[in-house]
């Protein structure tokens, strides 16, 4: 459980290794186990998908990685970055950290940029914050920033609300690239955005990813938008991994009966298949479970799953499951 | 069916916005166009989709069908009668006919009100039902309709006691207590979860079957218009650019807009294919006056000289298929 981050983060060494990570919010009486036993690694440059309905755990585990958890803690488990153990360095080594090696574009950014001071500005500021440079070099930085992610270097001096709503979004990336991390966790990024400029900013998540090897971890809750950008694709359901595979293998044969349920929730426009809701509602995580998290929503449920809590076994190469229904691959 | 008239019809309708001037030197009055001339027929039991982008006129265009706005210029027919001729106490009971769904389930509802208390408000405000056990009757009638348990523990619970799916669920309830013959909803599902939205989808297919809707349905998800309508009508800076059968608009648009607006859907599978035709930039763009010419060939692939100069109008291109495009009717065969 305790990891001295003696490693130094050696070649075949993932990029980002979370082990069994729990992060928990105590309320009057009532410990909810938002985070409850995380494990999964990201490669350098690859991208990881993560989804389940809200309430399943995935903005807590972001705010846990940049140690951003408000009003909750992480109890047990480790998060190693690059050979850093993140959970057990001083706020002030993590300072460093965020930015420099872990950026993080939170939920609804595009509205957390400070409306009196232009993009440029806050780009600038937070390149200065971190990096000893002239403040004119800082601009010419913010200004190549913004070029790369097609916003014309001209409107650098433009406040927020002079930008719609996808410049913005594309602003919080500009500024999340500025001291070249090598991981973006990105909460939700095209979540309230218009149908063609989710498409743009999606594209853009993908180019960076692929053009500077950047690292990213794009939780949502629409499985389409993930389908797209990621290369890996990790589902979430009551603060637990269910299942986790490449994206072709994971949209081609789904085996938890979540995520297929999840699937098929989804308006495929291509089959004009009805969807099928899924019914109920996660379960109340503060209450202990015995068996299967799923199991009372699950179709197909048996004595086992209400009783045994299933472990992640490997159905087929990197393809992982925690279902009972399943058998490991041999 | 004998061939009675459109339960509503738009006609020519503008709504334009007036922009506070800055200082008094620069005194020129500034509109924005959010609904530019539309005209639009629906007909009893049709479920139309009006989908767009943010700022295309969907929402403006659905208040005032509700008569939540005057429209600057233009008639709105309800059941023959022009209802912006009406004034407050001749439309009340047109209202009880024509009713809104809203999109945040969680702005919609009074905090404070029960469940029971929710679904009773329209009929004390159009004096129904005045008899409580045929009240009550009527409330367990519109909750069983949107699959929502009628006990009266769930009665008396208030909004922050429901989840997502089950406030917009009352929020329907709401809105079919009056037993109403038009149904707005804006944007009824985006703000659910997956999950929750296909069952409140689902629903709104369900309840159109089942007692007779007639539905326009806002929404910038143009799968969910597909899944949902009879009709869909694609909408952009104010104007409808193309309308038809969702069939025709999905599988075979005409407008660059639609298939720009198609093209952008992820579909729920990798498709490295994907987003090849979306342009790296370019958004809606905000203009105080539309663009001069077709107001989308800014944005247009496919825009030529007479593009920026002629207005092209809705013209038929098929049965039942509109398109506002100089190319429209040569275009149909390319893809």
């Amino acid at each position: 459980m305790t990891c001295s981050g003696s490693d130094s983060g050696g070649a075949d060494m993932p990029l980002l290794v979370v082990d069994t990570l729990r992060a928990y919010y105590r309320t009057s009486g009532a410990t909810v186990r938002a985070v409850d036993g995380v494990t999964f690694s990201v490669e350098a440059g690859q991208s990881l998908g993560v989804a389940g309905e809200s309430g399943c755990g995935k903005s807590t585990l972001a705010l846990s990685l940049m140690r951003l958890l408000k009003g909750g803690e992480v109890v047990a488990g480790s998060i190693n970055l690059d050979g850093l153990s993140l959970l057990e360095m001083s706020a002030k080594d993590f300072n460093r950290v965020r930015w420099e090696k872990l950026a993080f574009v939170p939920q609804a950014a595009m509205d957390g940029l400070d409306p009196v001071y232009s993009i440029g500005d806050q780009i600038v500021e937070a390149i200065l914050a971190h990096r000893k440079m002239s403040k004119a070099d800082a601009w010419k930085r913010a200004e190549t920033l913004l070029q790369q992610v097609d916003i014309n270097p001209a409107r650098a001096r433009d406040y927020p609300h002079q930008l719609s709503g996808g410049m913005r979004q594309r602003a919080m990336i500009a500024m999340a690239l500025a001291l070249d991390p090598q991981m973006i966790i990105a909460d939700e990024p095209t979540t309230a955005l218009d149908v063609i400029t989710q498409a743009q900013v999606l594209k853009l998540l993908r180019r960076i990813q692929r053009e500077l090897g950047i690292a990213i971890i794009f939780i949502s809750h629409d499985l389409s938008t993930l389908a797209q950008a990621c290369d890996r694709v990790m589902i979430m359901y009551a603060g637990k991994v269910v299942e986790m595979a490449d994206a072709a293998a994971l949209f081609a044969e789904p085996v938890h009966p979540y995520t297929r349920a999840l699937l098929l929730s989804f308006p495929d426009i291509d089959r004009k298949m009805p969807t099928r809701a899924l019914r109920g509602a996660p379960p109340d995580l503060s209450q202990a479970f015995a068996g299967c998290r799923f199991s009372p929503r699950c179709p197909e449920a048996t004595e086992q799953c209400l009783q045994e809590e299933p472990q992640m076994m490997t159905v087929s190469p990197g393809h992982e499951v925690s279902c009972h229904l399943q058998r490991q691959a041999p | 069916m004998n061939e009675p008239g459109p339960i509503l019809r738009v006609d020519d309708v503008y709504k334009w916005f007036p922009i506070k001037s800055q200082g008094f030197r620069n005194r020129e009055a500034h509109f924005v166009h959010s609904v530019d001339g539309v005209s639009l027929e629906i007909q009893l039991g049709e479920t139309i989709g009006i989908v767009g982008e943010s700022g295309s006129g969907k929402t403006t265009l659905a208040r005032l069908i509700m008569r939540l706005e005057d429209p600057t210029k233009g008639k709105i027919f309800f059941n023959d009668t022009d209802i912006t001729k009406l004034n407050g106490r001749q439309m009340k009971p047109l209202r009880r006919k024509m009713q809104m769904i809203f999109q945040d389930p969680y702005g919609a509802l009074d905090p404070r009100k029960t469940v029971y208390a929710l679904l009773t408000e329209p009929l004390q405000v159009h004096k129904l039902l005045t008899e409580r056990g045929a009240r009550l009757q009527r409330v367990q009638e519109c909750l069983a309709l949107v699959e929502l348990p009628a006990t009266e523990a769930f009665l008396n619970r208030v909004p922050d006691e429901l989840s997502g799916g089950e406030r917009q669920r009352v929020g329907i309830a709401r809105a079919l207590v009056l037993d109403p013959e038009l149904v707005v909803a804006d944007e009824p599902v985006s703000m659910l979860d997956a999950s929750v939205k296909a069952g409140v989808a689902d629903l709104l297919v369900s309840l159109k079957e089942r007692i007779g809707l007639t539905y326009v349905f806002i929404t910038h998800e143009l799968a969910l218009a597909y899944q949902l309508c009879d009709r869909i009508a694609v909408m952009y800076l104010g104007r409808i650019v193309e309308i038809g059968s969702a069939e025709v608009v999905v599988r075979s648009p005409l407008h660059e807009y639609s298939r720009l607006l198609m093209d952008a859907i992820p579909p729920p599978h990798p498709d490295p294919e994907w987003g090849t035709s979306i342009p790296e930039r370019g958004e809606l763009p905000f203009f105080l006056e539309p663009p001069a010419g077709c107001r989308f060939h800014p944005r247009c692939p496919a825009a030529q000289a007479i593009c920026e100069t002629d207005d092209p109008s809705l013209v038929e291109v098929g049965d039942g298929h509109f398109v506002a495009c100089h190319f429209g009717s040569t275009k149909g065969t390319q893809r």
